[in-house]
């Protein structure tokens, strides 16, 4: 495999126990070289964890850490080719902008002619040349972030590893500096190994996101992947917001479900499903996001779409509209179905209304639904 | 009509100037008495001399005690010191059992009545046969400044592990991670973290020690110190001269207070 070749992280069977605890449960990854790779999760999902034993500030219970194809677990942090931002960015409260941005060169014994220009250097790619002699307290939070970052790269690292460096920022500041971290990146060509608990944050800035859970990594793809093939329900539940509907399988191929509805069972149509798909009789979940949804208040025939009609086949339910929230440039219609099961559905603010109470049908394209285990 | 907070202000500035009466004006009285031109202190006084101070100046009995004292406290820091900052390291990052105990026994000397602690040393040296004039005239006895030193540490030791607790580990963690090693993270960020804890911890237990009196009077050898020689001095009545070098001992604590609380600000504003 090409990704295996190029790897610049390797993780093999990495394992955390503190006490009786296990922090990170045997957990094996490869990070490509230049790749932004998000480690997604709760808190107490081990991606901290990760990134703590990849950094050295911890030591593994059992695993290899491979950088660049070298062994690392015994090596301590000052020895590893890595560079971390911190969460709460860490400076040196009692240095300068500039000194705090030059730690790491001048503990690396670089020539001091070079160290000006670099720290210089680095100082401007992040936008802080006129702040070289403030101290760090005199800086807003968004500033200080930048200062972290500068100090971790003007090192050059191969990896850069970065622990939930925008928590602490507002959330316009925030959205700002991924866009910038994300040019940052591509602009440098270093890997970066980034925990963060906020799936917007994730979807947004990675190439491949791990989402972990219980010290495991629950699924590891591209975002598009995770939001459109969550595996699991706890996937389809963590990246964005989805409808879970309890189904059971009736058949495998077509892929058939049916629904609980007033007279009984109704059959609906999901996405083609894998090998490992549950068998037929299995209680599972169907996940539909709620912008696939639509809302018809006329009465429409209920189950699935005609069979042959290709991946255009609609699926539809009777629902009655519970209650209807306006958010701007959408509107979140919340209807129950029969069981009493409530879906959102996402609507523009032009299309037909509806009011709450109305009896209404909720439809979806049947390659829009995907079937999740818990 | 004067309004009703009005006169709660006016009544609270009363009272707290009765309070700040109650605390200072002995010490004003003595800083009068101290430059009243008469051997006998007698209203109405007559201030302006500074003669008692040229009379401390050639006292040599004040003076010797004076430099025991200057001495003692200086060596008392180095034991609080060398003892008490890698004791506050211990505490902080190492667990151990009975660590919560021990923490508590080290308060011990500063809740103890001194004259506990000084009876204990006294019975301690006396069996180990260390004679309390040991090292004298280099030092005022090697007692009194080991009991000085174990009585002050564990002001060290509070004062650098209370700043240890609020220190960001991850500051340290940055550094390793910026390819510093252990000896580097420690004199490049740990030091200079914990520098004002430790040089305010220093100057307390300086102060401390320049005007104890229970520990030392149990402790001392042939040489007296110079609180228990201006207490020598008193059982012959109040002098003017006393009240000179009490005058002084004020000023220098004063200094070193002032002194103490601008390294705490500073150490806030570093925060």
């Amino acid at each position: 495999m090409t990704a295996i070749v190029t790897a610049i992280v390797e993780l093999h069977g990495l394992t955390k126990r503190f006490g009786t605890f296990t922090a990170l449960d045997g957990i094996s990854l490869a990070v490509a070289t230049g790749e932004f790779l998000t480690v997604l999760g709760a808190s107490g999902s081990g991606k901290t964890t990760t990134l703590r034993l990849i950094a050295g500030f911890d030591l593994a219970t059992e695993g290899r850490i491979l950088i660049d194809g070298v062994d690392v677990v015994a090596l301590p942090p000052f020895k590893r080719p890595v560079n971390t931002v911190f969460q709460q960015y860490a400076l040196f409260p009692h240095m300068s902008v500039r000194d705090n941005v030059g730690y790491g060169l001048r503990m690396q014994r670089v020539p001091s002619r070079e160290i000006g220009p670099r720290v210089a250097e680095a100082l401007d790619m992040v936008q802080l040349g006129p702040f070289a002699h403030r101290a760090p307290r005199q800086l807003s939070g968004g500033q200080q972030q930048r200062v972290a970052l500068a100090r971790a790269i003007v090192n050059r690292p191969r990896v850069l590893l970065l622990d939930e460096p925008l928590g602490a920022l507002d959330l316009k500041l925030r959205r700002a500096m991924q866009l910038e971290l994300k040019q940052l990146q591509t602009q440098l060509g270093i890997t970066f190994i980034y925990v963060t608990h906020d799936q917007e944050e994730a979807l947004t800035m990675s190439d491949r996101v791990a989402l972990m859970r219980q010290g495991r990594i629950e699924q590891l793809g591209p975002p598009r992947e995770l939001y459109d093939r969550p595996r699991s329900r706890y996937v389809a539940d963590f990246i964005g917001e989805t409808n879970l509907l309890p189904v059971t399988v009736t058949d495998r191929d077509p892929a058939v479900v049916t629904v609980a509805g007033p007279a009984g069972p109704i059959p609906v149509h999901v996405a083609p499903v894998g090998a490992d798909a549950p068998r037929a009789g299995a209680q599972v979940w169907l996940s539909v996001r709620p912008e696939s949804l639509t809302i018809e208040a006329s009465a429409a025939p209920w189950g699935a779409g005609s069979p042959g009609v290709g991946r255009g086949r609609l699926n539809r339910l009777p629902a009655t509209v519970r209650d209807i929230v306006y958010a701007g440039s959408v509107v979140k219609v919340h209807a129950a179905l029969a069981d009493g099961v409530t879906l959102v559905a996402l609507r523009a603010p032009a299309d037909p209304p509806v009011a709450t109470g109305d009896a209404v049908t909720i439809g979806w394209a049947a390659d829009r639904g995907v079937l999740v285990v818990d | 009509m004067p309004h009703r907070s009005d006169l709660l202000t006016t009544a609270l500035w009363v009272a707290a100037g009765a309070v700040f009466a109650f605390i200072y004006a002995p010490l004003a009285i003595v800083i009068l008495y101290s430059v009243h031109d008469g051997s006998i202190i007698a209203w109405p006084l007559k201030l302006g001399t500074l003669r008692w101070y040229g009379v401390l100046a050639h006292d040599t009995s004040l003076l010797t005690a004076a430099w025991a004292s200057l001495k003692l406290a200086v060596l008392a820091v180095m034991i609080a010191l060398a003892v008490g900052v890698p004791g506050a390291f211990v505490l902080d990052r190492y667990d151990f059992p009975g660590k919560g105990a021990f923490r508590r026994l080290v308060m011990l000397p500063l809740i103890l009545p001194g004259i506990i602690t000084g009876v204990a040393l006294l019975s301690f040296f006396s069996f180990v046969g260390l004679s309390l004039s040991s090292g004298f005239p280099l030092v005022p006895g090697w007692p009194v400044v080991l009991g000085h030193g174990a009585a002050l540490t564990s002001v060290v030791m509070t004062q650098v592990y209370a700043r240890l607790q609020r220190f960001d580990r991850a500051q340290e963690e940055a550094s390793s991670d910026l390819y510093a090693n252990e000896w580097q993270t420690f004199w490049q960020v740990t030091l200079p973290a914990i520098r004002p804890a430790v040089l305010g911890a220093a100057l307390l237990v300086f102060t401390l020690s320049l005007d104890e009196i229970a520990v030392t009077f149990f402790l001392i050898g042939r040489q007296n110190t110079l609180p228990l020689q201006l207490w020598g001095l008193l059982r012959r009545g109040i002098t003017p001269e006393v009240n000179a070098a009490a005058t002084v001992i004020f000023a220098v604590s004063l200094l070193t207070i002032v002194l103490w609380s601008r390294m705490m600000r500073d150490e806030k504003v570093s925060d």
